[in-house]
């Protein structure tokens, strides 16, 4: 675990509790209470599912996926911010 | 061959795995056809069963077209449980989505293809007017006026081609469905929470039971994946025998129980080594109860059989002669609907099933 970069926002992510959910063993198959689509996540993605497990924050879900990967948490922060942003849009992921 | 594939991917993880009796392709087969491809992948990934990394693409895909059926279905729950409880309406959630995440180990070795609901025969109307008013419809209208409410087993309603919803006043078909007091079964509820979304289910020794007559009683043989959920609660160990064979009393259905049970344990070849299965195999069911099971066409009986069988359980001349004529003199409108839908014909299937099994009974 990683305390967030100083200046950055505290929110913690987690995922939505209004959703149907099927964890496999390559992917997650996901779909809100309120809306059709699914949502399946493979690969980086899929860890990225797995790593919003007790609400972290952005620089401990970077911090989880860079060690995974064997990455400098400064080469997955972008791409981890930009997932979650979408994800957050979209309702499958809740940032408070 | 694809049945051996079906009892193998249905007991996996209850007992040490034993080795693939199949090929792959085989597995494959059983597993989309049984709706056991969430098991088969998790037995691929826990390298029970050796594939390729084309095989572990496909069993992957296939697993991920189960769960986004699962998920659907989940959701749909969700929202219609949600709309219900508002109008003060709180049906019971069985099998299926009830089971997945209550019992099984991983939802995700649990499929289905529609929602199981207990409803109370007071509450039907209101629940099927509120299911109305989101599009669903029923497939069927009523037997006759009241027949749903007295004696009822499924009342399916419809949105779309794949959503459905099935309505139950009593958990089964037959005489063991209708010896069931309804109320019983609202006595004894387990709350969850399903997407965000508390609701309740049967409690464990009830589940139990209630998949034991779903095993058995349900289908003319025991799905895989039916026995697999009676298998999964047995050795969960969540149920002493003795809790189980009380409320199996209650619901006047040991020998059900025991029939399920003993079936399981024999068509997976698990050991009994436990107290539940060894009750099982070796109980003696009285003999109007085997009669009674005798009827159900998993036990070498007819669907007709079956129903009129069903008349041992109601109580009351005047309520066996309203059961009777609901399939003896269904509505017009119900033969209509049935007819328009290209439905098999009642009456001629009973008869053809009369004759074939006294025909059968002549020469064997």
């Amino acid at each position: 675990m990683t305390d967030a970069p100083a200046g950055e926002p505290a929110g913690r992510f987690r995922r939505t509790p209004r959703r149907a959910e099927r964890l496999l063993p390559d992917r997650a198959v996901v779909q809100l209470v309120d809306r059709p689509a699914v949502l399946e996540l493979e690969g980086t993605a899929f860890c990225l599912w797995l790593a919003l497990d007790g609400e972290p924050t952005l620089a401990e879900i970077v911090a989880d996926l860079a060690a995974a990967f064997g990455s400098e948490p400064s080469e997955v922060e972008a791409d981890v911010a930009g997932v979650l942003d979408s994800m957050v849009g979209a309702g499958f992921v809740e940032c408070r | 061959m694809t049945e051996a594939a079906a009892r193998w991917l249905a007991a996996y993880g209850l007992a040490p795995a034993r080795p693939v009796p199949c090929r792959i392709e085989l597995l494959v087969e059983a597993a989309r056809v049984h709706r056991l491809t969430g098991v088969l992948a998790r037995a691929v990934a826990e390298g029970a069963v050796p594939v390729t990394v084309e095989q572990r693409r496909l069993i992957g895909d296939l697993a991920a077209a189960g769960a986004r059926r699962s998920v659907g279905i989940e959701a749909a729950l969700a929202a219609t449980m949600e709309r219900l409880s508002t109008r003060g309406l709180t049906p019971v959630v069985l099998k299926g989505a009830a089971v997945a995440h209550l019992d099984h180990r991983d939802p995700a070795d649990r499929e289905f293809l529609d929602v199981d609901l207990l409803v109370r025969a007071e509450e039907v109307p209101a629940v099927l007017a509120a299911l109305g008013e989101h599009g669903y419809t029923r497939n069927l209208p009523e037997r006759r006026p009241g027949f749903d409410a007295r004696f009822g087993k499924d009342i399916t309603v419809q949105r779309g081609s794949d959503l459905e919803f099935d309505l139950h006043v009593r958990p089964a078909f037959g005489a063991f469905g209708q010896r069931v007091p309804p109320e019983l079964l609202f006595e004894f509820v387990e709350p969850f929470s399903l997407a965000g979304v508390p609701m309740s289910a049967l409690d464990a020794p009830g589940r139990l039971v209630h998949a034991c007559y779903n095993a058995v009683l349900a289908d003319p043989r025991p799905k895989p994946q039916s026995l697999r959920d009676v298998a999964v609660m047995v050795t969960s160990g969540r149920v002493p025998v003795e809790e189980l064979r009380a409320r199996a009393r209650r619901w006047g259905g040991e020998a059900v129980v025991a029939a399920a049970v003993a079936r399981a344990w024999r068509e997976f070849d698990l050991p009994v080594d436990t107290a539940v299965p060894a009750w099982a195999t070796s109980f003696r069911p009285r003999r109007s109860d085997r009669l009674l099971l005798r009827t159900y066409p998993s036990q070498g009986g007819t669907f007709a059989a079956c129903l009129l069988g069903g008349t041992a359980g109601v109580p009351g001349l005047r309520a066996k002669a309203a059961y009777v004529a609901g399939f003896a003199r269904p509505s017009r409108e119900y033969r209509e609907e049935r007819r328009r839908l290209a439905r098999v014909n009642e009456y001629r299937e009973g008869a053809r099933q009369v004759f074939a099994a006294v025909t059968r009974r002549q020469h064997g």
